[in-house]
Formats: C-alpha cells, structure tokens, sequence
C-alpha cells in the first residue's frame, strides 16, 4: 500500500514513510472506535491487559465470574479487561490564501499537506479512520473518517486538488465539526493561525469540550518572524484585503511583538485546554516536525496501544 | 555670522540628503504577497505614533549632523549678542597701537595703521561694553585711558609717525597696566602689520614671559592682522649709505634706494639745502642702487645740511632722509688704565697719529672737549663725571686684568655668537660687517647687566662680551674682557679700532646736536624748541627730516628696521607669543567687523556633530537591544 501510495503523490515522501513506518500515533484520552485497534477504548472488552475486579451483578455474563476469587473470598467478582479499539482523526487543514503565502521556501500549504498526507497514511496504517477537512471561504472538502486503504487513495486525491484561496473558516469549521462529530476523536489542525486568537481558541475550546483530543500545528514561514525588509514595501493581502504601502523598518519591532503575543496567546490558551500546541517553520524539514510530533505523542502517552506491542 | 570658509557653505543642501534618499527609497519600494497583514495593519496603527516619530528623528538627527559638521568645516564665527552670550568679554582691553613707520605702507588703498584703526572701531564699539580700555602708544609709550565706544580717529595719538615699534616692550607694558588692575579677565589687542622688527627688535628683551605666567588674570592677546596684500605698484625706499665724508669743498653723502622692482626707472631726486630746492633725475637700476650724492660746501663753511625726498610710493614714510654735518674737529679721549698693555693698545685705537685724535691720561679732568672716557675697573662717579655723562659723554669700562677668569673650564677660547649688526656701534656700515665672527675670548668676567642695559654682543658661553646702557644722552659701554695676549684677541685691532673709533664719534656728539641721528635717539629736553626745517607741524619725537636748535641742526631719519621689509607668519607670531591665548582677527583679508568680539563655533559645532552621531547610533542600536533578549523560538515546539 505504502509503495502504490508514495509512487503517485508528490507530496508523499516514501523514504519518510519507510522510516516512520515502525512508529505509531498515540492519543492521550480513551477512544469509541468502531472496531479493534491498537488504543485504549473507553470501555471494556477482551484485551489481555487486567482492568478491574467488580462485584458480579445479576446480568453479567457467568462465564466471566472468577471462580478462583470466589474459592477465596466465597463471593462472586467479575474480572474486567481493557478493550482496545482503533481512534477516529480528523485532519483538518486551513485551505485560506494565506496559507499560499511563500517566501521561496515552497508555500505553507504545501507543508501543511505534506504533514497532513504522511498522518493519515501512518492512521490508516495502525488501523485507524482518518477524515479530512479543507476550509476555506468558497472551499468545500470534507471526508468523512473512514480506515478502508481505498479512502486513503480519495484523500490524497483531494488534497492534490485542493488550492487555497480566500478567507480563513477555519474557526467556523471547528465549530461545526466540533458539533458534527458524535463520537470522541484525534482533530489535527494545521494552520497559519491568522485569525483573533480568541476565536480560534473557542472553537478549539468546543472540540475539547467535546472531549476531543485536539492537536494544533501553527505553520509560520521564516520571513513571517525574521520581517528583515529593508527597503519600503507594498504589501498584497493573500486573502484579499487592502494593500499596505509600508515602510518595515518603522514598523518591524510593532509587527514582531503583534506577532509573538499572538503566538504566546495561542500557546497560553491551547496549554490551559489540554491541547497539543507546536510551532512549526516551513522552512524546517516536515519529517522533523512530524518525528517530534509522534515521538512526544508516544512518550507522552505511553501506556497505551503503542507501549503494548 | 561669519563663515572663514564660505565656499564649503555650498555643501549646506547636502544636509538634506538623509530625507531624499529616504523618500526615493519610498518610491522604490517593492511589492510582496503577505499573509500575516492581521499583524501588519495592527503594526501600522501603532507605528504611526511611536516608531514614525523615532524614524524622522534619526532622520532629522542625520541632517543635524551633516549640517553641523558642514558648519565647522566652514569655521563659522558670529559675533554680536550671540557672541556675547558665548563670551562675555574681557573686564580690560588694552591696546598696543603700533604707529611705526611700517604701519604707514598702502595695501589695498589704505594704510596698516587706516585699516587698524577701522578694526578697532568696530571692536570698540561692541568689546568695550562696562570694559575698561587703555591706549598704549608706540612711538611716545604713553598709557591712555580711552572711553568705550570712542571713535579712535579722534585720539590725537593716531596719527603716523616713522619711528619704530617694540612690542616686547609694549607688552611689557601692558603686563604692568593689567597686574595694576587686577581684573578677572583681560584682551590685549595689537594691530599689526607683522613686521619682524617691530616683533623681535634686535638687542629687546622678552616680553617676561614667566610674569605672565604668573598672572591671576586670564589674558587673550587679539592679533589684528593688517598686513593685507601687498601693493603692486613699485615701492621705493630712500636711505642713508654710511656716513657722509668731506672732500675738499664737497660733502660726498651716501645714498642707497631700495625697490621691489628690477626695471631701470628714472627718479626724480629733490633736494633741499640752504634755502634752495634742487631737483635731479637720477636713473636706478635693481632693486638696490647705490649712489654718492655731492654737496657743496661754501668757502670755510664746516657745516652743511639737506634733505632728500623721492616722489611719495606705496609708502610715503621711506621717501625722504635728512642730512646734518659738521666737522667734528678734534676729538680727545681719556684714558685711566693701570695696566700698561692694555693702555698702550686703546692709544693705539684712537689713532692719535691721525691727527684729529688726542689722547689724554689719567689726572685730566672730564670737560666738553672729551668725547670718550676709557677706564678699567668699577669704581663710583664723581658727580662732574655723571654729569659729563649725562651731556652726552661715552665711558668705555674695562675689566681689571685680576678679575679675569677663563671662559671655558678646558682653558679653550670661546668665540662671538651673535651682535647687533643692525645698529649700534657693532653695526654693519657700507655693507661691511665688523668680523665679530674672528673674535676669540680665553679670558673674561662675567658681566651682569643692570636693568635697562642692552646686550651688543654675546659669547657662546652665554656671557655678554659688549653692553651698552644709555645715562642722560651719554652713553656707559662695558666690555667683559681686555685686548691683552692672554685675554683675548681683540689687539688684532679689526674689531677693535672700529669700534674705539664709533665710541670717538658718537662721544663727538656730546652737546651738540649737529649730526644725523635715529628718529628718537635724540629727543628735546625741557625748555628746548626744535623748529623744522621740512615742513609745519612736524615733531621731532614723531617724524623725521631737519631740526634746528639754536645754531644747530638736527637730522633726524626714521629707524633701519623699519625698512627691513621682513614679515612674521601668523604662526611664527603664534609661537612666539606661545604662552598666551592668541587669537588672530582678519587674516588675509580686510574685514572691519574682525576686530569685534567673535566667537569662533567650530569646535562647537564640530562636537554637535559628534553628538548627533552618537544619538543617531544610539537611536539605532536601541532597537537591537531591545529585540535580541525577548526574540522568539519560531522554529521550536511549545
């Protein structure tokens, strides 16, 4: 599957995949999948891994009953596994113009679905269901979470033919994927995060309400943080907006500081819900990022499917 | 405000240049897709406050800088209340005219002393504010106290003048004036030509350099620079050649013109004698010519005088000389020696064979017929003998032959390192030095000059060889070692003679007034009328030509280094007056406004300058300092 999937795609990097390919994606909360998997489910089940003992009620399946508690004690217990089960994800992906910014390292898009591409074959490989989400204004893409390696095929092709353009939804997106899905899942954001901090921090603040496990790329490109213009410049809004004739030499230290306080307010405020916040670079190498990103998943989550195999 | 360098006031626009180039690198800008504009539109808000200001303050701390530093380059000067905000002034000014007859020489259409005294009517008008000012004049030495803001035209005490200027001697002056005063702060103002003589007279002392030293008062000396540009047109310069001789029924007179040409030229020569006015043509040629000018002597006659003039020149002071003779007759010198070499050689100086020379020896009495009284030792004056001395006697005083000691501790000889060869009796005559420079000493005393007494000639050792101090018109000579074999070589007799026979001469004059003389060396007593011969209104302190005194005649001409055309650079001035704060107004040009108080803001400017560069660094790196600490981890996860 890896070999069919990587020869295809440009953005798929068979030599990153091979590497990775003995690493899993963790989650830290319990899933509801639909079937078995490799992560701890919220219920019981028929694992080898000893939950709990409880007293045996009327109902409860005799043959369930340890009987050598019941030699002991001279009472009934029923003896509980964990259930193992696989995880839904929802890859979600800022498709605005904004994203198409590129300073001649390649767009920010372009890592993004770089990123987005290589996690969902790694799900869908540990048997995981994976969806994918572009948001943009007048961009509508939404697959729904499936772990068929067919759906594999239909994601990759959508997120070839995808093109970012217009305003950010992501927020809105957020909401509504937040109220669409029923069941708990992985939601993976990868954004550029230009958008009031506070809004997009409500609608990560919905997910994990929700009790989703929410995960949050913020993809900057290196002349976003460097703003190392010397001469004035006319800026063009990616997304449509006004120009800004501009001299950045008088403006650098305001813009720089805006910049960092969003950032620090993000980071602050996905800290305060429990989310995965990760500044990345796009100048960077993706596999460096998506390592780190499944290496501290793993760590930080050990205990679960992973740490069993 | 005045700039020094006014073409460099053309770079002035310059100082716009930080505005242009930022507002062509406005024009030039380039065009960038951007994502974060959230942050930019944000940014821009709060830039058009703070960090807008800081950018056209580095920019306006840029242009201040270039057009500061272009300033100084300028040297601007102002003067005027903002000048007098810098400079308060001085609580005394003290000025040292000079009315020597160099100061008479026309550059640009107008004399040295025109122009100084336009430079010091602006000066005093504005520097002499509550300030207390005194007039120093060179030709009388005469200290005068000046209201402020006077004119200095009306002062009686500017008008020309030929004699000389010493300004050693007038700064001494001006010292004294300012220690009596006792002020804070004091300006010694000198318009000068420059001239070498009238800065550095041969045979001056220093003007007490150390006094000055010393003093409690801040004193700025002001160099009011006339010297100007010299006048192209041809200057002449009428001199004395030697001294006239008679010859049968003539008075052969030596005359000597100096010009600043070499073209021959014709000059009319006109000559003023007995009543008649005479004029020839006399055809020159180089820039010295020297001729022998014949005056006919009546039948009998033993005195004659005349007066010489050439058509006035760039400078009409050095036009004319006078001429006064008679024939000095006999002339008797005493002498009160013990040692018998030492007597033996002087009678043998005096020429006695020559026929109008008489010796007389020790025991005559010092009367009118003696001219000069040569002694050995120091012992006091009778008072007939003051007296003869004061009419005009010369005493020429020996050493005793015990009081020598030798003058180098080897036992070598010591030689003559420099003399007076401009005047005196060991000045140069008819271009033919005296070989002073032949004069070996092995033994001598060392002689310490009383105040007022004159170095002649000084020994390589540092001990004066020839002094000379004036008594009344008399004159008292101290000679530091004998014309004797073991003492030195002066028996030879080619100093020596020469020098006995002066003293003879100008012994010759006691009492009588018949010859011609320094403007100055001979000024009238009390009660003596000069009347002159050469024109009304001329005084025989001041100007030169004839003076008649009773039956005598007197002329009088103006001092040698006056015709010495020797400039002193700004600098050699610099150096020489090194111990006080100079200040030089005018420079090559003449400017009236120079002489006021002017203060001179380059170095201020120059320092704005830098400090402006020190704000615009700091205005720059600021914003360094305070982006590295807080600069974000872009590239790390959280």
């Amino acid at each position: 599957m890896a070999r069919s999937a990587s020869t295809s795609r440009s953005f798929l990097d068979a030599g990153v995949l091979s590497r990775l390919s003995k690493m899993a994606f963790e989650v830290n909360r319990p899933m509801l999948g639909s079937v078995t998997g490799i992560h701890r489910s919220a219920t019981r089940g028929a694992s080898v891994e000893f939950a709990e003992y409880r007293k045996y009620v009327p109902g409860d399946d005799p043959k369930h009953i340890d009987w050598q508690v019941y030699a002991r004690s001279d009472r009934f217990y029923i003896k509980e596994f964990e259930a193992d089960t696989n995880l839904r994800a929802y890859l979600v992906l800022d498709a605005s113009g904004s994203m198409a910014f590129d300073s001649g390292r390649g767009t920010r898009f372009d890592f993004a679905r770089r990123l987005a591409a290589h996690l969902a074959y790694l799900m869908v490989r540990q048997g995981d269901a994976v969806g994918l989400h572009c948001c943009a204004e007048n961009v509508a893409v939404d697959l729904p979470a499936r772990q068929a390696p067919s759906h594999l095929h239909t994601c990759f092709d959508l997120l070839e033919r995808v093109e970012p353009k217009g305003e950010s939804t992501l927020t809105d997106a957020l909401h509504t994927l937040a109220e669409r899905i029923q069941r708990r899942a992985s939601v993976i954001v990868l954004t550029d995060a230009f958008m009031p901090a506070g809004e997009l921090l409500d609608a990560v603040q919905h997910l994990c309400f929700q009790r989703h496990e929410v995960s949050l790329f913020h993809l900057l490109d290196p002349q976003e943080t460097a703003f190392d213009f010397t001469r004035p410049v006319r800026f063009v809004d990616l997304e449509g907006g006004a120009d800004l004739v501009a001299d950045p030499s008088v403006m650098r230290q305001t813009y720089l500081d805006a910049l960092e306080q969003h950032a620090d307010t993000l980071r602050d405020g996905c800290r305060k819900f429990h989310v995965d916040y990760r500044r990345a670079r796009v100048d960077h190498e993706f596999e460096s990022a998506l390592t780190a990103f499944l290496l501290e998943h793993a760590n930080l989550f050990a205990g679960g499917g992973a740490a069993r195999r | 405000m005045i700039s020094l360098s006014p073409l460099l006031l053309w770079l002035l626009p310059l100082a716009a240049l930080p505005v242009i180039i930022h507002l062509l690198n406005r024009l030039r800008y380039q065009t960038v897709r951007w994502a974060a504009m959230m942050f930019l539109r944000s940014a821009d808000r709060d830039a058009s406050r703070r960090a807008k200001i800081r950018q056209w303050l580095i920019l306006a701390v840029r242009c201040l800088m270039l057009l500061f530093f272009i300033l100084a380059l300028a040297r601007l000067q102002s003067q005027g209340r903002l000048a007098r905000f810098f400079d308060p002034g001085a609580d005394m000014v003290v000025i040292l005219f000079d009315r020597s007859a160099s100061m008479e020489h026309l550059r640009g259409g107008a004399s040295g002393r025109e122009r100084a005294l336009d430079l010091l009517r602006s000066g005093l008008e504005e520097a002499a504010d509550g300030a207390r000012v005194l007039w120093v004049d060179s030709a009388m030495g005469e200290v005068t106290p000046v209201p402020s803001g006077m004119d200095p035209e009306r002062l009686p005490m500017t008008v020309s003048t030929s004699t000389s200027a010493d300004t050693a001697a007038l700064l001494r002056t001006a010292l004294r004036e300012i220690s009596r005063a006792e002020v804070a702060r004091a300006e010694i103002w000198i318009p000068t030509d420059r001239q070498s003589r009238s800065w550095i007279p041969e045979g001056t002392e220093s003007p007490d350099w150390e006094e000055w030293a010393g003093l409690d008062t801040r004193v700025t000396l002001r160099l009011l620079d006339v010297a100007g540009i010299p006048a192209k047109s041809g200057n002449r310069t009428l001199q004395i050649e030697g001294r006239p001789e008679r010859e049968g029924d003539q008075l052969r007179v030596g005359l000597r013109m100096v010009r600043d040409r070499v073209e021959p030229e014709s000059v009319a020569l006109r000559l003023r004698s007995g009543g008649l006015t005479l004029r020839e043509d006399i055809m020159v040629e180089g820039r010295e010519f020297r001729w022998e000018q014949l005056l006919p002597l009546e039948a009998g006659a033993d005195r004659v005088d005349a007066f010489f003039s050439v058509p006035s020149d760039a400078n009409p002071a050095d036009n004319e000389v006078a001429v006064a003779w008679r024939d000095p007759g006999r002339l008797l010198a005493s002498l009160e020696l013990d040692d018998a070499e030492v007597d033996r050689v002087m009678r043998a100086s005096i020429l006695p064979d020559s026929g109008r020379r008489e010796v007389a020896g020790r025991g005559r009495e010092l009367d009118r017929d003696t001219c000069l009284w040569i002694r050995d030792g120091n012992a006091p004056w009778t008072e007939s003998q003051r007296a003869w001395l004061r009419e005009g006697g010369v005493l020429l005083t020996l050493p005793r032959p015990s009081d020598l000691e030798a003058v180098s501790s080897e036992g070598g000889d010591t030689f003559v390192t420099s003399w007076t060869e401009q005047t005196g009796v060991l000045a140069t005559e008819q271009r033919e030095p005296l070989r002073m420079d032949l004069v070996r000493v092995r033994r001598a005393v060392s002689l310490e000059p009383e105040e007022g007494t004159d170095t002649l000639a000084l020994l390589d050792n540092g001990w004066p060889l020839l002094t000379r101090r004036s008594e009344g018109r008399g004159a008292e000579y101290h000679l530091a070692t004998l014309p004797t074999r073991e003492a030195s070589n002066l028996a030879a007799g080619y100093v020596l003679v020469p020098v006995v026979q002066r003293l003879l001469r100008e012994g010759a004059r006691k009492g009588d007034a018949w010859g011609i003389r320094t403007l100055g060396e001979w000024v009238p007593e009390a009660g003596e009328r000069w009347e002159p011969l050469d024109g009304e209104g001329r005084d025989p302190r001041l100007h030169p030509g004839r003076y008649r005194l009773q039956d005598q005649r007197i002329a009088l001409n103006r001092p040698t280094g006056e015709d010495a055309g020797g400039l002193l650079t700004v600098e050699e001035v610099r150096a020489w007056a090194a111990p006080l704060d100079l200040r030089v107004f005018g420079d090559d040009r003449i400017d009236a406004d120079a002489a006021s108080s002017r203060v001179d803001f380059t170095s201020l400017l120059a320092l704005a300058g830098l400090g402006f560069l020190v704000v615009e660094s700091w205005l720059l790196t600021r914003n360094i300092r305070r982006r590295n600490p807080t600069q974000p981890a872009w590239g790390s996860a959280s």
